[in-house]
């Protein structure tokens, strides 16, 4: 007890600097500059859409969303360059941070999930939503041309579902 | 949760607003406290008198870097949607030299004039209103002088990046050299100050 009492408290926040300088150099250089505590990947897959969902999306948001797909294969299932918010990326891409930032910009925007494996997009919906992403799981999906095919060519209930929420909105 | 709340939509501009106006508070008695309120004791580091400032700011750095690395390495903050300025030598340089002009003969720099102020400092009060006039000056002016100083934008730049070292070691060797640096200015400490009058 004497030598605590003997120790001044400029030392001890010298200490405490060089204490907590040597434990981040270590983590940084364990964790290979990324966080060291994994990410808490819970993720309520309750928040899905259908392809009706979808087109209500697109309207509300004024196309300003992003339909993505994941895949673990190195291909994806079809060309995809015919919507320009349509892309398709590797799963892989998701443990890269910087790329995430860099792939969706805006927090605000919705993304709209599929993949061909249910794991993957659950766990595509998972890490986006863990990084503060509005993530919506679409379910219907069979294949990227089907979404393709669903969006150039909405059935026809889907138009009058859309034509009705937008002459709700106009009466409110 | 996930920081920086605002840019992640768990807080809104008002809540922003709330948390800058409680950080400014708390942020404003500290540099009072701590004597930041004082024209004397900032230009005193000029003159090699009082070495205060450059440690009150040292030590703000070091705290603020283990702070936010430690919520990184912790997965509590995503550092790449941390705002950083881009770098602009010559805008930094110009910007720089005038700053620390205005610093030498006004005794404050904005931050430490407001906080000043708020205790009804008259040179404070005073200081403000010139730098209010400097800003409004350099605003309407500024498309025609910008291309004065400002040189070719080489991006976000950090140290981590620019030694290519992980943010823990970045952080360590800072730690060390603000350690260095307060060891150095306790022993030159009113040594280098000579009385002319």
């Amino acid at each position: 007890m004497s030598k605590l009492k003997n120790i001044k408290l400029n030392h001890a926040l010298v200490a405490l600097s060089l204490f907590l300088g040597g434990i981040l150099m270590i983590t940084g250089i364990a964790s290979g500059n990324r966080a060291a505590v994994p990410m808490n990947l819970k993720y309520d897959v309750s928040q899905t859409v259908s392809f009706s969902d979808l087109n209500i999306l697109r309207t509300k948001f004024k196309n300003r969303l992003k339909i993505v797909e994941f895949t673990s294969n190195k291909v994806c299932l079809d060309t995809v360059a015919n919507l320009k918010f349509q892309k398709c990326y590797s799963l892989s891409e998701l443990e890269n941070v910087k790329w995430v930032r860099k792939s969706f910009s805006s927090v605000k925007k919705p993304v709209v999930i599929f993949a061909q494996v249910e794991k993957d997009r659950d766990y595509a919906a998972s890490v986006l939503n863990y990084y503060g992403y509005n993530v919506q799981v679409l379910t219907e999906a069979a294949s990227t041309s089907d979404i393709i095919k669903q969006i150039k060519n909405p059935k026809k209930e889907y138009i009058e579902e859309l034509r009705y929420s937008k002459s709700r909105k106009t009466r409110l | 949760m996930l920081a920086p709340f605002l840019k992640l939509g768990y807080i809104d501009d008002l809540g922003m607003i709330f948390t800058s106006i409680v950080a400014g508070l708390v942020f404003g008695y500290i540099l009072v406290s701590t004597g930041m309120g004082n024209s004397r004791k900032i230009s005193a580091v000029f003159y090699g008198k009082d070495w205060g400032v450059m440690k009150v700011m040292f030590s703000a750095v070091v705290t603020t870097m283990i702070l936010t690395y430690s919520a990184f390495y912790l997965g509590l903050l995503d550092i790449n949607l941390i705002q950083l300025t881009k770098l602009n030598l010559g805008a930094q340089i110009y910007g720089g030299l005038i700053f620390g002009t205005g610093m030498v003969i006004g005794g404050y720099c904005p931050g430490t004039a407001i906080a000043a102020g708020t205790t009804r400092k008259i040179d404070a009060l005073i200081f403000i209103l010139g730098f209010m006039a400097g800003l409004w000056l350099f605003a309407i002016n500024y498309t025609a002088i910008s291309g004065f100083f400002m040189t070719e934008d080489l991006g976000k730049v950090t140290l981590s990046g620019v030694f290519n070292l992980s943010y823990g070691t970045m952080s360590m060797l800072v730690v060390l050299t603000a350690l260095g640096t307060f060891l150095l200015l306790n022993k030159t400490e009113g040594k280098l100050y000579k009385k002319t009058i």
